[in-house]
């Protein structure tokens, strides 16, 4: 099934089985490996994406539908090499260790980043950021570099 | 793990969405916002043939508010709800629940009208549409009827819709301005499934209380209305609804025994109640 798309300002033409996740296309077809896939059920949030500026689970996308879309990763954050704020933020507050969730962080905040509502405050941080799961931080360097760039 | 391959279609109007129903509903199934069902389906639990995808569809998405009642297309976002004034105005209860349901992540995309269908017994929408007593537009290529929210759900994931038909519309009658209400839920994580979930709206006299994730479907408590909480001490509120829950079939499950979630059923009930009757 044909479909075309948008992938950091990039177009990007497929044909391929409905059913491949806009995951896998955006990892396996445009390699860009930057977004991962953890759970593969809509539960851990490390495969966030923007799709049309709002945060989406890729894993519970078909590629085939994201057709028409302007589709943001991780990879698009840095420019020319340099870290975005949230990325300095995170790495200054030591708000990763594996980093495998770290791209789902990054992106649910950049889609709030742009909406104007990032989180002012721990409770706040801690509900806008419950879709995405963490194995190694325990969250509050998460928390800590998130208000470090909102307050 | 990866879906089973299937046939997506991505019909252009509702017209062609309910003639693709009408053909293909029995094997395939409608894809809304894909929340409940892409899991589903990446677990292999379902395989459906043929994805009838309803996002290229026109028309299904609004909000209105006519004739005394807040229109919801069964495409509307569980975020455009959340963002939406007339929500707030008009059914606070549902902009009071509408936070506890899920993540950011997936409320851009989940549909009212897919957690409606999908009919989870712990959801919030289903809930809420049952303490509200929504009324629901449901379409097939042979026309459409009403059904209410209160007689919609039959069991654990199960609905009246026939294989052919699908959810164009939910309405609700406007809230008062001097409607005061109250949702609580019970989850272990943020945005998990209600344990138990407690609806409870009063308007005046009137008085509804509504519990999901008790029973299979939600339900309006029989025992706590308007009338017979009038008067009534927290003592004999709680005995009468611990007197109810006695006759009720409670699931157990490995997130809660049944009697675990009887206990919190009353705990529930009890804020609820403290929130909307007392001055």
């Amino acid at each position: 099934m044909r479909f075309s798309c948008r992938i950091n300002g990039v177009a990007y033409e497929g044909d391929v089985e409905p059913r491949l996740l806009l995951a896998d296309f955006i990892r396996h077809e445009a390699r860009l490996t930057g977004t991962n896939v953890g759970c593969e059920m809509g539960v851990c949030g490390a495969c966030t994406v923007m799709a049309d500026g709002e945060p989406v689970r890729s894993c519970l996308m078909f590629a085939v539908q994201a057709d028409g879309m302007d589709i943001r990763t991780v990879e698009s954050l840095a420019e020319n090499g340099s870290l975005s704020p949230m990325q300095e933020s995170f790495h200054k507050h030591h708000a990763l260790q594996c980093g495998f969730c770290s791209p789902g962080f990054l992106m649910t905040l950049e889609s709030l980043a742009r909406k104007g509502a990032l989180p002012k405050d721990e409770e706040d941080a801690r509900e806008v950021l419950s879709g995405n799961i963490c194995r190694c931080t325990g969250y509050q360097n998460i928390v800590d570099a998130v208000l470090a760039v909102s307050r | 793990m990866k879906p089973a391959p299937f046939t997506l279609v991505r019909p252009q109007s509702l017209e062609e969405a309910l003639s693709l129903l009408a053909e293909h509903g029995e094997e395939g199934k409608i894809i809304a916002g894909g929340q409940s069902l892409v899991p589903v389906m990446n677990l292999r639990m379902a395989q459906p043939e043929i994805l009838i995808d309803l996002n290229r569809v026109d028309g299904l998405a609004g909000i209105a508010f006519e004739g005394g009642r807040l229109r919801l297309g069964g495409m509307v976002r569980q975020a455009a709800l959340i963002e939406s004034a007339l929500v707030r105005l008009h059914a606070p209860l549902l902009a009071k629940a509408l936070p506890n349901i899920g993540h950011v992540q997936t409320r851009s995309r989940g549909t009212i009208g897919g957690s409606l269908a999908h009919a989870d017994p712990s959801a919030e929408l289903p809930l809420v549409m049952v303490a509200l007593d929504a009324e629901l537009v449901l379409a097939s290529a042979a026309g459409r009827r009403i059904v209410p929210a209160r007689g919609f759900f039959l069991d654990a994931m199960e609905t009246v819709l026939q294989p052919d038909e699908m959810i164009v519309e939910i309405s609700v009658p406007a809230s008062p301005p001097d409607t005061r209400c109250c949702f609580r839920e019970l989850a272990r994580r943020r945005g998990d499934f209600a344990i138990v979930a407690v609806a409870a709206q009063r308007t005046g006299e009137q008085l509804v209380v509504a519990l999901g994730g008790v029973e299979t479907v939600p339900f309006v408590s029989t025992r706590l209305n308007g009338e017979t909480v009038r008067g009534r001490s927290r003592d004999e509120l709680g005995a009468m609804f611990a007197e109810e829950m006695t006759g009720r079939h409670v699931m157990g499950d490995l997130h809660a025994s049944a009697d675990y979630r009887a206990h919190l059923a009353g705990v529930l009930v009890e804020e609820c109640l403290r929130e909307v009757l007392e001055p």
